[in-house]
């Protein structure tokens, strides 16, 4: 350990100090990763939307791997071939490209991804949102994936397509597919832009139709039916990024959130009966707090006041500040500005959002990645650059936050056209580190280093009548740290998908008093007295076994 | 002289009742705005921002229409229900709200008419659903080319002729409020200068009566001060005179009987010669109080030896009849002091002396007489028990602060630590006096 190291662990060490470090380790982790935009001047508007990425156990193995999206050369345009990249975890803190042996490395515009277990085999599959034609990836079990778009029903759609999630709408144990779309667009019928007045940017999305998102139920055989229409979620006028699921009604059926870019969010109320009711004007998420509709690009759900009701967290563009929506009685009230979220990031354009515990203190902190669309937004001199640094918000407790990136390391706050983010423990120290894509660039590793002795319980659910993912179970965690909950969920953020296993710090306590476990099913299993620092498994209706972190 | 108070008081008055009047004209002012501000300006803007959420909604049915007979998503009409259901419940609760708010500025008849075109092209699109709904998907496009599509086109027309409407009252409104600024402005200007000149007349009979008072004080103060100088000038007469004719009547007659009598002892028989010898005492102790009397009432020595000697003098002479010691300190020369100043001088030591003698049981006074920056000092001070809180000035202490104004000098009355009294005479060296006791 250098001088320099011992000083940087004495100063995360101290009181003042936020007491972790996020440690950029990408490249000992092996990732190489440069994102292919397909730029070549013309500066079509997808260019400069991805890429996602994601944490996920593609081979079973305990150990987090790492999927970074690509994009490719636009036709008439090709210079280099470019594909998804999965990287399998060594278990020594290295990584090794597996893109090809895991039949991945396939060209498409691809910009998010989400991960999960839709034919319930045990084994992670993907849904790629692309520009064109999304692809969904079966996960063989050995190893690799399989395109079945065309077979699961999936295929013959154009669309531009940004976050997914699976979410399991109907509670019937297979999740269904919710896909964002952003606007109608093709090459041919793009349009001239200018932030400046003179040299092309990319278009912001007045300048294009808005396009429905779409829902596909999972009929359970490995094909999927388009019930967008049937569901009520069909809107034409919207333009989506970001897609979280919630419970805000607190029914025990899954909502949906839907960030919007310039036109107003939404968010879905379950019927019970695979349909939807729009209320975001009603419930106060729709707008920012001037009433206009902002650009609504990542979002996250997550309890950060220990209340038991999940607070909405949506990264917009710069000078209209993040959305922080807490639960009020009769909705959500925008409370950025008070919870001091909002200040730092008027000068943000903000991209992938995540609730976290990233101290491990029991209370959740909120990561958002920024980067400006375009890099000629320099010449305007407001004050407004390309690459931007990330917030990472610490909780101070009632409701209010700091930030903290530029304490937590240098490398980490480098300023950095961020878009995708993801989280997972892929070290299995037990703590959560951070994995981030930016637009035309790198991604990064970071591992978050604890110095202050804090201690996490993980729990990895496993469905039985539920999802095998679980998807849609929620956990509660009660002793004298105080009340914490986590939602199993896919999706959120941007463009990316987070390990699915359930992380609540727990400061110094050695033990939980009490954990319940509400699973999609309907069904709730509670277990008292568990010792911390580990992971539990816990099959739907069985006892939690205990395994080292993973 | 006549008092100014009556017209101080209508001055005070009047401006009350001018500040009251404008107080209230500017509070009604104030009222008036605040109606056409609530009334119409804040009314008016809230309902074009229902009308501005109107045109967006039927801006949104527009492109939801476009989208329908493009069918670039391949999705069947019923597809946009819930969107046209969305719409229809923002449109009705915009059109509710906005009724509530263009009140009696709108014609009934427009309210009405709007409210009846929505009622028909939501009825159009009832049947337009209809229609898609049971698959007749070419008939329920022509329908929204042919009728929902002009419809809306009219209803947006509509609206932004209510809109337009609106800016007018509201720029009416405008107008209304810049007059009732421009009067508070106008009358600002006028009640300052009203102010102005009310402050200026009080001020300036303020400065007419505080200008005669003071010269009638001073007159006053002149008047007493020459009153307090005849009645010392007379004092010092009549104790001259007293004093003459003690020294000299009383005591040429007491001479000539001692002379008398030293003749009747040489004449007189031996039995007689005693008696004659103690009238003799008598008449010669009764000559010697008389001349010490007629020195007390006249110091003779004052003028003939100046200040200084007559103080040493007079120092012993109350020692001797006070019993009190007296500690005198004096530098070895003294300035000259005019004769008619230095009686005051020795007057007020006289009178601080006795009052050591009369209202003390002390042993011992000082007295001090010194040259000080300001002038010579005579100061007297003793170790008594100080002056009472219930002291009350008599006409000693008056005397003597008149005859130290007569002489422009200044008199100190204080404490002496640790709880005595010291009085104090500053007379200044230059200063001629202002009147003498001879005057």
């Amino acid at each position: 350990m250098t001088r320099r190291d011992l000083l940087l662990a004495a100063l995360a060490a101290s009181p003042a100090g936020p007491g972790f470090r996020l440690t950029d380790v990408t490249g000992a982790a092996g990732l190489s990763f440069q994102h292919n935009t397909g730029g070549f001047g013309a500066k079509y508007l997808p260019e400069t939307m991805g890429p996602g990425c994601a944490f996920l156990d593609y081979d079973n193995d305990g150990w987090l791997d790492i999927l970074l999206v690509n994009g490719q050369d636009w036709p008439g345009h090709r210079r280099q071939r470019s594909t998804p990249r999965l990287y399998k975890n060594n278990r020594n803190g290295t990584f090794s490209d597996v893109t090809k042996s895991a039949g991945l490395d396939v060209e498409m515009y691809g910009l998010g991804v989400a991960v999960a277990d839709y034919n319930n085999d045990g084994f992670p599959d993907l849904y790629f949102t692309c520009v064109g034609q999304n692809r969904l990836f079966r996960n063989n079990g050995k190893g690799a994936f399989l395109d079945v778009t065309a077979q699961s029903g999936l295929g013959n759609r154009q669309s531009f397509s940004t976050s997914a999630m699976w979410v399991d709408i109907d509670r019937d144990g297979h999740l269904d597919l919710f896909v964002c779309n952003y606007v109608r667009w093709a090459a041919a019928q793009d349009v001239f832009c200018s932030l400046d007045g003179k040299t092309k940017s990319y278009c912001t999305p007045e300048a294009f139709r808005g396009t429905t998102s779409w829902l596909f139920r999972n009929r359970g055989n490995g094909t999927f039916e388009d019930i967008t229409a049937r569901s009520a979620l069909f809107d034409a006028s919207s333009k989506s990024l970001g897609v979280a699921m919630l419970d805000f009604d607190q029914d025990g059926w899954p909502d949906l959130f839907v960030a919007n870019d310039t036109q107003p969010n939404k968010l879905y109320r379950n019927n019970h009966d695979a349909t939807f009711r729009e209320s975001a004007v009603r419930s106060g998420v729709a707008f920012g707090d001037d009433g206009r509709a902002r650009a609504g690009m990542g979002v996250d759900a997550g309890d950060f006041r220990g209340t038991g009701r999940e607070a909405i967290a949506v990264t917009n563009f710069d000078n209209e500040m993040m959305g922080l929506y807490e639960a009020v009685e009769n909705g959500f009230s925008d409370r950025a500005y008070a919870a001091g979220v909002g200040v730092p990031t008027r000068s943000h354009l903000g991209f992938g959002c995540l609730f976290f515990d990233a101290d491990l203190d029991g209370q959740l902190d909120l990561l958002a990645v920024n980067g400006h669309i375009d890099d000629t937004v320099r010449n305007l001199n407001r004050g407004i650059v390309h690459a931007q640094s990330p917030n990472l918000f610490r909780n101070l407790g009632g409701g209010r936050f700091r930030d903290v990136a530029a304490e937590v390391g240098a490398e980490f706050f480098a300023p950095k056209v961020g878009r995708g983010l993801a989280l997972g423990d892929f070290d299995r120290d037990g703590d959560l580190d951070v994995l981030i894509t930016t637009n035309g660039g790198p991604a990064y590793l970071y591992r978050n280093d604890l110095s202050n002795g804090h201690r996490s319980i993980r729990f990895r659910l496993e469905g039985r009548k539920s999802n095998r993912d679980a998807i849609g179970a929620v956990i509660r965690i009660f002793g004298t740290g105080g009340p914490q909950m986590r939602t199993i969920r896919c999706g959120s953020s941007y463009l990316s998908s987070s390990s699915l296993a359930a992380t609540f710090g727990v400061g110094t306590l050695s033990t939980v008093e009490r954990v319940v476990v509400y699973w999609p099913s309907g069904r709730s299993d509670e277990f008292k007295n568990l010792p911390t620092g580990r992971t539990y498994h816990c099959v739907e209706g069985g006892a939690p076994g205990a395994l080292d972190y993973r | 002289m006549r008092s100014p108070t009556g017209r101080l008081v209508a001055g005070v008055l009047f401006t009350l009742v001018v500040i009251a009047a404008y107080a209230a004209y500017t509070l009604n002012s104030v009222r008036r705005m605040r109606e056409v501000q609530a009334g119409t300006i804040d009314q008016n803007r809230k309902g074009a921002l229902q009308l501005i959420r109107i045109q967006g909604d039927l801006n949104a049915l527009a492109l939801a229409m476009r989208d329908m007979l493009d069918n670039l998503d391949g999705y069947p009409l019923t597809a946009w229900s819930g969107q046209f259901d969305r719409i229809h419940g923002n449109l009705d609760d915009a059109i509710r709200v906005e009724s509530t708010l263009s009140g009696a500025g709108r014609d009934p008849r427009q309210t009405a008419y709007l409210l009846s075109s929505f009622s028909q092209f939501w009825d159009a699109v009832e049947h337009m659903t209809k229609l898609a709904q049971s698959r007749q998907e070419r008939e329920a496009r022509e329908l929204i080319r042919e009728s929902l599509l002009p419809r809306q086109e009219a209803l947006s027309a509509l609206t932004a002729r209510l809109l337009v409407r609106n800016n007018e009252a509201e720029q009416r409104a405008a107008q209304e409020i810049l007059e009732i600024y421009d009067g508070i402005e106008r009358n600002a200007y006028w009640f300052l200068a009203l102010s102005v000149a009310m402050v200026l007349a009080v001020g300036i009979t303020v400065i007419r009566s505080n200008r005669a008072l003071f010269d009638q004080v001073t007159e006053l103060s002149n008047q007493r001060r020459e009153l307090a100088r005849q009645l010392i000038a007379t004092q010092e007469a009549t104790l001259r005179a007293i004093s003459r004719d003690l020294h000299d009547e009383f005591g040429q007659i007491l001479t000539a009987v001692g002379a008398m009598l030293k003749r009747a002892d040489r004449l007189a028989p031996a039995e007689f010669k005693e008696q004659v010898r103690e009238t003799s005492t008598v008449v010669q102790e009764a000559l010697e109080k008389i001349r010490g009397l007629s020195q007390s009432l006249q110091p003779v020595i004052l003028e003939e030896q100046g200040l200084a000697a007559a103080i040493e003098w007079y120092v012993s002479v109350f020692q001797r009849q006070n019993g009190i010691i007296v500690r005198y300190q004096s530098p070895e020369s003294l300035p000259d002091v005019e004769p008619s100043a230095a009686i005051h001088v020795f007057r007020i030591l006289q009178e601080a002396l006795n009052n050591v003698a009369r209202h003390t049981r002390v042993r011992e006074v000082t007295v001090q007489l010194q040259n000080g920056p300001a002038g010579l000092v005579l100061a007297v001070q003793d170790a008594g028990g100080g002056i009472p809180v219930s002291f009350k000035p008599g006409i000693g202490l008056a005397g003597m602060r008149e005859r130290a104004a007569l002489v422009g000098g200044k008199l100190d009355i204080g404490t002496a630590p640790p709880s005595g009294t010291r009085i104090a005479l500053t007379l200044p060296l230059a200063a001629a006096p202002r009147g003498g006791a001879d005057a």
